[in-house]
């Protein structure tokens, strides 16, 4: 219980600051999101980084999803994931588009030069959009830690974000090459 | 939000003249449930609480150290519950509201802790429990800036409160402003040397500070203080294990990695960039070769230092 003070309303100390209604400290700050609130086996968002690296946006867009559900942020998890996810099929039609201007679609789809490019901006997105969700859930992750919950392993995720991420980028990108090269 | 000494004092809503032989009754009871508390004795102590209040059913003061005896026992719902009865009959009750704002927060309702804290400070502008309560709700909610001015507010009020500065050398600590967290963990120690919180604070200056050898030190201090402190426990072997000669150098390692943006990722970027700038460069093959071979080195070790560690101090064990 709060020790209770007896200081007289008059004393010359409450002139240290301003009258209570007036003072900024007691304007509230926190809302709903700062609750510790639904908390699952989240795993530290610095491993969105990584993984975002060797699986481009999709696998930023699973990874973050999947934390997003752990931190206790479910509508997070499908507004930035989705958005991750548009951004991945945004940068494969891109490209796909670019190989078809420069001419590196081949009769199997993308040529060696197109897939190296396909390969390299979906690296940069990945970094680009890991760093972009480990700077959304930093925040949350540290209320989790501080609630006394340990991170969890984030090695499975991360190896089953990046085969779902190679299997939606091929079950895109060959279809795409060939309706665009059809189209042509 | 904090270790609470529960307050006793005359002066609730239905204490009445002392000359009154029900609230002499009361006064007595309150005594005997503050030894009952002295001693830990939680049960006996509800028990008794819970007989005053069949008699005096509406009595804020009362309901509100119930509240605080229930939070004692893990019963959040429950303490929330008969705070907010205790608010239904006096709703100006600074102990109901803090009480409240006790177990929203250990319930992780931090935002509305903060509206029962800030109607609380609203009454008692002065009282300087209650603003360290809100440094320490806005601490964990991971507003620094506030916190550390509310925790300035506390010291305005009550320069001798040990809790602040031990939430300075925190805040500090996260900051890694290392010499502010033991300045400020030092003023704890010098005022209170004999409480555990105060050893806690400066062992975890010590251990994010790269002094490994003195927060072993400090949380052997905490645990001859309480040797039942399971927590405590956990961080003096946490801080061997830093001291074990094996997982030294990956202690140190890790505090610089942790002073880069992006961390083992940085690391692991300039380690892709010297490659490839020493390729085009056409480096001598030995030093290209150093750097293959010494970054995963590094890797491995930093993996396997925790585990093996952990192995060796299952046989030499912290003591």
């Amino acid at each position: 219980m709060t020790p209770r003070s007896h200081t007289p309303a008059s004393s010359p100390d409450e002139d240290i600051w301003d009258a209570p209604a007036a003072d900024d400290l007691l304007r509230p700050t926190l809302d709903q999101r700062h609750d510790a609130r639904g908390f699952g086996k989240a795993f530290d968002p610095q491993s969105l980084w990584i993984a975002s690296f060797f699986g481009g946006a999709f696998t930023a867009a699973l990874m973050f999803a999947i934390n997003a559900r752990r931190l206790g942020r479910p509508r997070q998890a499908w507004i930035v994931g989705g958005s991750f996810f548009a951004a991945g099929i945004v940068a494969t039609v891109v490209v796909v588009l670019f190989a078809l201007d420069q001419g590196a679609l081949t009769d199997e789809g993308l040529g060696d030069d197109a897939s190296r490019n396909l390969r390299g901006v979906s690296r940069v997105l990945g970094i680009v959009l890991g760093g972009i969700g480990f700077y959304l859930q930093r925040a949350r992750f540290r209320l989790f830690l501080h609630e006394g919950n340990d991170a969890a392993k984030a090695l499975l995720p991360c190896i089953a974000a990046i085969a779902a991420s190679a299997i939606i980028s091929v079950a895109l990108v060959f279809p795409l090459a060939v309706v665009i090269a059809a189209i042509a | 939000m904090r270790d609470h000494d529960f307050d006793l004092e005359p002066g609730g809503s239905s204490t009445g003249d002392l000359d009154d032989p029900a609230a002499l009754a009361r006064e007595r009871a309150l005594e005997k449930v503050a030894r009952l508390l002295e001693i830990e004795r939680h049960a006996d102590a509800e028990r008794e609480l819970r007989q005053l209040l069949a008699v005096q059913p509406h009595d804020a003061d009362v309901l509100s150290l119930l509240s605080r005896v229930e939070l004692e026992q893990g019963r959040e719902e429950e303490a929330k519950e008969t705070a907010y009865a205790a608010l239904a009959i006096d709703a100006q009750c600074v102990d109901a509201l803090s009480a409240a704002a006790e177990a929203h927060f250990q319930l992780g309702e931090n935002s509305r802790a903060e509206k029962m804290l800030i109607e609380a400070l609203g009454l008692e502008p002065m009282n300087h429990g209650l603003w360290l309560d809100y440094a320490r709700l806005t601490f964990k909610a991971g507003q620094l800036d506030k916190a550390k001015r509310l925790c300035e507010r506390t010291l305005a009020i009550e320069p001798g409160a040990m809790g602040a500065h031990q939430l300075l050398s925190l805040i500090a600590s996260e900051r890694k402003a290392h010499r502010e967290a033991h300045t400020h963990g030092d003023l704890a120690l010098g005022r209170v040397p004999d409480a555990v919180s105060t050893h806690v604070v400066k062992g975890s200056a010590c251990l994010r500070s790269g002094r490994p050898f003195g927060a072993r030190r400090h949380f052997r201090a905490a645990l001859r203080i309480d040797p039942t402190d399971d927590d405590v426990r956990e961080m003096l072997v946490e801080a061997d294990r830093c001291c074990r000669v094996f997982y030294l150098p990956a202690y140190y390692f890790g505090l610089v990695v942790d002073r880069l943006p992006g961390g083992p990722f940085a690391l692991w970027g300039a380690f892709v960039l010297s490659m490839a700038v020493l390729s085009s460069v056409g480096a001598d093959p030995r030093v290209i070769a150093v750097v293959v071979v010494g970054y995963p080195a590094l890797c491995v070790y930093t993996w396997i230092a925790s585990p093996i560690t952990r192995l060796w101090m299952k046989i030499v064990p912290t003591r």
